[in-house]
């Protein structure tokens, strides 16, 4: 009983489940004749690639980024205007939360013009936060940019990969303005600072951006630190960035 | 497989990641695949990003993407060649001067070379559309459950149907190659 031309077929290309690629491999090596027949299959499959080859065109360069916001472009105008909006809200909200900030300055002003309240009760003296709480979470979509815009007063960038769903960065010491984009986070560090990062491990691409030099890439489950050189590996999860060197 | 669109969605989250990899797993794969089958480079992009966003603006990921985007692919090379078919009734045979166009012998190309081009174009272009589809689809690596699901075909009986597209190829070669 010889191999039949769809088992031949299956051999050829890996379709064949474990057992039954032992019973014809078993075959095989009794069978001159099956032998022949794979011989000649796989002669008839490497003429057709190759001359198949002959036709292809390079294939153009695009990313899944561009495809995605392409995707995004098209999105319906309600879509597009509700998305705006929640970035709107996310950004005025990130701007309010960092001490210090023009828009918690002029909630406060609001807020003190309105019609007297009756005296709270006698509580503590109140706290303002101090630098540890001056930080920014944004979504990072496909592609997203944290830049530092002047390395000279970072001291260093704690990178950690999370498992939240939002790009957070953190004003350990120091103070910092942030500014938000869609796609991007421009950090200005001011007096010597530190930063912790915090990326989650779902977004696609993150770069992490000193000036004009990326010194740490996140793109997919992968984190690469060179060429800068200036990020190391301290955990499975943790990267070290240290600028003042 | 499932061929609903929710156009109002797109794919967003951990999601973003997947398509990723989809995007690098099939982008190259596919345009190879419609490049062979058109004969039309721009086209064949064009057609291979628009699956993609078609992809991602489906808001979740179907149950078996590769044969989603071949399908989503064929179906917009399908109506690309009626609407071109109309405009050509209509206005000017501009596509037998684009393929022309598209091939011609560079300065360090054999003539051989070019003549091989052709035939294998006239080879594919005489081909049954059902084994033309097989054999350019298991020449990009795919499965024969995605060849299946993609052709509407009993998977048992994909392996017989290549070595039957194979041959016909082969057949239809020799022909072409004795004509010129």
């Amino acid at each position: 009983m010889h191999i039949d031309d769809e088992r031949i077929q299956r051999l050829l290309h890996g379709e064949l489940s474990g057992s039954d690629e032992l019973t014809i491999r078993g075959h095989l090596a009794e069978c001159a004749d099956c032998r022949s027949r794979l011989a000649q299959a796989q002669r008839d499959e490497a003429e057709v690639d190759a001359l198949l080859r002959e036709i292809d065109h390079p294939v153009p360069t695009v990313t899944a980024a561009e495809l995605a916001n392409a995707a995004q472009r098209r999105a319906t105008p309600w879509l597009r205007w509700a998305a705006m909006i929640a970035l709107a809200l996310g950004v005025a909200g990130a701007a309010y939360a960092i001490p210090g900030s023009p828009l918690r300055r002029w909630v406060n002003n609001l807020s003190h013009r309105a019609p007297p309240a009756p005296p709270p009760p006698p509580t503590a003296p109140p706290q303002f936060p101090d630098s540890t709480a001056a930080g920014i979470a944004l979504a990072p979509g496909i592609d997203f940019v944290v830049r530092f815009t002047n390395p000279q007063p970072i001291a260093q960038i704690d990178v950690l990969l999370t498992e939240g769903a939002e790009v957070e960065v953190r004003a350990l010491s120091g103070t910092a303005t942030f500014s938000a984009g869609s796609d991007r986070l421009v950090v200005e560090a001011r007096g010597r600072a530190t930063f912790e990062v915090r990326i989650p491990r779902t977004a696609p691409r993150v770069q992490l951006m000193v000036g004009d030099k990326r010194i740490l890439l996140k793109e997919g489950s992968h984190v690469v630190t060179e060429p800068s050189g200036y990020c190391r590996s301290a955990s499975a999860v943790r990267y070290v960035c240290q600028l003042q060197r | 497989m499932s061929q609903s669109h929710r156009d109002s969605g797109s794919i967003s989250g951990g999601r973003l990641t997947e398509f990723a990899e989809l995007f690098h797993a099939h982008f190259e794969r596919i345009y190879r695949y419609l490049d062979r089958l058109t004969g039309d480079r721009e086209l064949a992009a064009d057609i291979a990003q628009e699956a993609f966003i078609r992809l991602h603006r489906r808001g979740s990921l179907p149950d078996a993407p590769a044969a989603w985007l071949i399908t989503v692919a064929l179906n917009l090379v399908r109506n690309t060649r009626s609407t071109e078919r109309r405009r050509r009734e209509l206005l000017t045979p501009a596509r037998g001067e684009q393929v022309q166009a598209d091939a011609p012998p560079g300065p360090d190309e054999t003539v051989s070379r070019a003549e091989v081009r052709g035939h294998v174009r006239a080879t594919l272009d005489r081909m049954p559309e059902r084994e033309r589809h097989m054999l350019l689809l298991r020449a990009e690596g795919y499965s024969y459950r995605d060849i299946a699901q993609t052709l509407g075909l009993n998977e048992a009986s994909v392996g017989v149907l290549l070595g039957r597209a194979k041959r016909v190829f082969r057949e239809t070669y020799g022909d072409v190659h004795d004509a010129y």
